[in-house]
């Protein structure tokens, strides 16, 4: 099931939000973990077997690697967290990249192996990795197991983050397992937070996609440099907001149900550096492999040579954590090398250029990654980029890129200025203002505020409930409603 | 933030409101407006369940059914509108109250169309060696995108039409009946439905002329008609896919002036009629099904002889043969001015029907063949079946 389609909306969210709040306390992690069930059931109906049994591995492991750390047993607590590890890497590696590797083989040894074609069980990168997390952070202590195997199933497949992330480090939410507070402030941030994740993906992602899909079903031979630029800007402005809007209906539900879930984006393409927008993008992932991958490496502590080995690991890893294709692969790698660029000498040089020249550069080199990113086959890849340096021979511009331009221009100026902060910025700026105790000293100050506070409240309420009136709008007629994530 | 509680209530109203209409609002079967079959509640099955379909089944039955379809898909247009969009849906908001297709070059299929060409020819070399040389005629009608540029949005660009023609009638110079250029020559006047993706009867008397001069039969001139127009409001299918506010289409029917008897056969007897329209078609939402009762299999409409031969000054009886139409519901409208030039019009939808054409036409004395299409349809559909009869 997917948050943006009409099931969720008015099936599933209203029945499981009405018996979360009617079941008594205790049974409350249950009742979501059945939901959570029936949620994964509904997409993969066969395939909710897999993410159970990992839950069930993984909770043995877990409870395992505790009682050999309480008897002081350490080999054998590793052995337990590796075994873990191998079983879960196991899984990706055989519903996720066993096609890769088998053509691989098939390419380097000269032989015919079928290949097996397994449809990918969606989210299984995202469960995979959080299962993981808990016996590797019980090994090292820092968090306890969960009391029992309800609660620990409930992490693991609970249904906001299941499919998208924000991948969730058990560590972190442990103790809300345990206990939490469902209180007003949590419903209001929760419904606010669900409908704008709603808009930026109904209203703002599909529709950039559109534009996005025009351009990629459009002939090598008629691609312009205008189009060329217009379609990379929509795909980026796509990605961005299906990601980001997907993983704020998955924080806004977490809210409703008393969670409070680690942010995933935090204004990507504002970053002034590589290294800068890798700390804003799908941060739950980086985080990830920072603490599992890249630290247990050694990190950055032993010196230059190991720090860009790896880099090139973590890197190449994140790239085809994305999917398994070679050009996830190059897309990771690329940004290992610019990252280790950064790090050896580009950032001291960048401090000293204008910001305006840093956010460029960034922005350029992540407008490149997508098109590695988008295109599976290198050849495409390569024509595209081709056709963006303007080197296709081709005229700039040509009627069917004025008028793309002209139909999503306004679209696109939206888009760029939701990219910033600038918009929440000023609707904070505004309602801080009309709470303030400075303010209302005089008395036809605070009629004025009073005045002001009424017209922010009003844009507030009817700008969510406008956004979920024209959400709904464009899902009745949807022609165009995609699951970006189903190959991550 | 805990300021806005009303919002919270007024969010979750929206959904638990929706959530309950739908679930106790009656199932519609039919959607005139859509002109198509609604999905119904899936039933359970487990072997539907595992493979998936049950719930592919159940959201294609939760988006169908719907409440207030329509009104979602005006506010959907309204609001591409205010961001500056002149196309939604597929549909380009032209001028003039205008809403045009918008065809791309994904609707054409380049292997299907080759085909067909290759068909085409075939089936004529075989039906002209029945009906001897010059009697076969191919026609392809170009959809309002192709026709009505000058309304269209600036820059639109689209599925280019007349290249798709150029290449039929290379391949079948003789046979080719040119109704682009009338209908290009005319497009100020109103030949196609602001609201619908057929042409409108206008439209196809110029397809007429062209046919006749194509032909060499002579075109009953415009006084030997009268026009009338019902008086019904026209909402065709493409004002479907955006329901934005535009005037509505008339539909106009033209009578002859003469009065002349038809018997129009539908499917071999199913129903048997003395009109060339079904009225009682006005009064539901697909007016053009007025037209010999939309589309049918198979129609066969006999003109009285003798009466209409007496029509003064009307040449009825230069060809007296029998025409046999291959055509989608683009000829429904023009069919009524070609009838009157035979003594026997048979009207052959294949998507429908899978006869032995060559044999049909020996059996029925066949004289005449008119293949009809829209140049779109012609180029992604195949017309496997003109030449694989049963």
């Amino acid at each position: 099931m997917v948050f943006s389609s009409f099931v969720f909306l008015f099936r599933f969210l209203p029945a499981v939000l009405l018996v979360y709040f009617l079941v008594p306390r205790i049974y409350k992690n249950l009742a979501l973990f059945l939901a959570s069930l029936i949620f994964y059931a509904w997409g993969e109906p066969l395939y909710v077997g897999l993410m159970i049994f990992s839950t069930v591995t993984d909770y043995i492991h877990g409870n395992l690697v505790d009682s050999f750390l309480n008897q002081n047993r350490r080999l054998a607590a590793k052995c337990a967290v590796a075994s873990s590890v191998i079983i879960n890497v196991l899984l990706l590696g055989i519903f996720k990249y066993s096609d890769l590797l088998i053509q691989g083989i098939n390419l380097a040894a000269h032989t015919q192996i079928p290949l097996p074609e397994l449809p990918l069980p969606v989210g299984i990168s995202f469960y995979t990795f959080q299962t993981m997390s808990y016996t590797i952070d019980i090994y090292r202590r820092e968090a306890r197991p969960a009391r029992n195997i309800i609660d620990f199933g409930a992490f693991v497949a609970l249904f906001p983050q299941l499919v998208a992330g924000p991948i969730v480090r058990y560590e972190t939410t442990d103790l809300q397992l345990r206990k939490r507070e469902i209180n007003r402030e949590k419903i209001v941030r929760g419904t606010l937070r669900l409908v704008t994740g709603l808009g930026k993906k109904v209203l703002l992602a599909n529709n950039i996609g559109v534009l996005w899909q025009t351009v990629a079903a459009i002939p090598m031979d008629e691609m312009t440099l205008l189009k060329a630029w217009l379609g990379i800007a929509a795909f980026a402005f796509q990605i961005y907001f299906d990601f980001s809007g997907y993983s704020d209906m998955a924080i806004g539900l977490g809210y409703l149900f008393g969670f409070v879930y680690p942010e995933n984006f935090r204004y990507p393409y504002m970053a002034d550096s590589i290294t800068d927008f890798w700390r804003r993008w799908h941060i739950t992932l980086g985080t990830w492999f920072k603490e599992y991958v890249y630290f247990p490496l050694g990190g950055s502590r032993k010196g230059k040579g190991v720090q860009i080995r790896n880099l090139l690991i973590v890197w190449g890893l994140t790239g085809i954590w994305h999917g398994a294709s070679l050009n996830f692969l190059i897309w990771g790698l690329y940004f290992a090398v610019l990252l280790i660029n950064e790090k050896l000498w580009l950032l001291k040089a960048l401090e000293k250029c204008r910001a305006a020249v840093r956010h460029l550069y960034a922005l350029f080199f992540i407008m490149i990654g997508w098109v590695i990113f988008a295109f599976d086959h290198f050849q495409d890849g390569i024509r595209y980029l081709s056709a963006l340096f303007g080197t296709s021979g081709l005229p700039a511009a040509d009627r069917e890129s004025l008028y793309l331009l002209s139909e999503y221009g306004l679209l696109l100026i939206l888009l760029a200025l939701g990219c910033t902060s600038l918009p929440f910025r000023r609707l904070r700026n505004l309602a801080s203002g009309c709470c303030g105790t400075a303010a209302g000293d005089v008395q036809s100050d605070a009629v004025h505020n009073g005045i002001r506070c009424i017209g922010i409240y009003c844009i507030v309420c009817i700008g969510t409930v406008g956004i979920l009136l024209l959400s709904i709008a464009y899902l009745v007629n949807a022609s165009y409603n995609p699951f970006l994530y189903f190959r991550f | 933030m805990k300021r806005y509680p009303w919002t919270v209530v007024a969010v979750f109203a929206v959904i638990a409101g929706i959530s309950l209409v739908s679930l106790l609002k009656p199932p519609v079967y039919y959607s005139e407006h859509e002109r198509r079959f609604l999905a119904q509640k899936p039933q359970w099955k487990i072997s539907d369940i595992l493979s998936g379909d049950f719930t592919g089944d159940y959201e294609v039955y939760l988006t169908d059914q719907f409440p207030f379809r329509d009104a979602w898909i005006s506010l959907r247009t309204a609001a591409e509108r205010v961001l500056g969009k002149k196309e939604s849906n597929g549909v380009y908001l032209a001028d003039d109250g205008y809403l045009i297709e918008r065809h791309t070059r994904e609707d054409m299929d380049e292997t299907v169309f080759r085909e067909n060409i290759e068909r085409t020819a075939r089936f004529v070399k075989q039906a002209e060696e029945i009906t001897g040389k010059g009697k076969v005629k191919i026609m392809l009608i170009p959809s309002a995108d192709s026709i009505l540029t000058d309304k269209l949005p600036a820059f639109a660009v689209g599925l280019d039409q007349s290249e798709l023609m150029s290449r039929v009638r290379q391949a079948l110079p003789d046979q080719y009946v040119d109704a682009a250029s009338i209908l290009r020559k005319h497009r100020e006047e109103e030949i196609y439905y602001r609201t619908d993706h057929h042409w409108t009867t206008l439209g196809a008397w110029y397809g007429y002329q062209a046919w006749a001069q194509e032909t060499g039969i002579p075109a009953w001139p415009a006084e030997a008609w009268h026009v009338e127009e019902p008086d019904y409001d026209f909402y065709g299918t493409v004002y479907s896919k955006v329901h934005v506010k535009v005037p509505p289409d008339r539909i106009q029917i033209y009578i002859p002036a003469e009065e002349i008897s038809y018997e129009v056969n539908y499917n071999g007897g199913e129903r048997i009629t003395g009109s060339l329209y079904a009225y009682d078609k006005l009064g539901t939402r697909d007016g053009y099904e007025v037209f010999l009762n939309g589309n049918q299999p198979l129609v066969k409409i006999t003109r009285s002889k003798g009466e209409a031969a007496a029509g003064a000054g009307m040449q009825t009886n230069d060809t007296a043969g029998n025409l046999l139409v291959i055509k989608d519901s683009y000829a429904n409208c023009m069919i009524p001015f070609l009838v009157n030039h035979f003594n026997e019009t048979h009207v052959m939808d294949l998507r429908y029907l899978w006869p032995d054409i060559p044999a049909y036409i020996r059996e029925n004395d066949i004289t005449d063949v008119l293949i009809l299409y829209q140049t779109v349809r012609y180029s992604n559909s195949s017309l496997y079946r003109l030449e694989h009869g049963k």
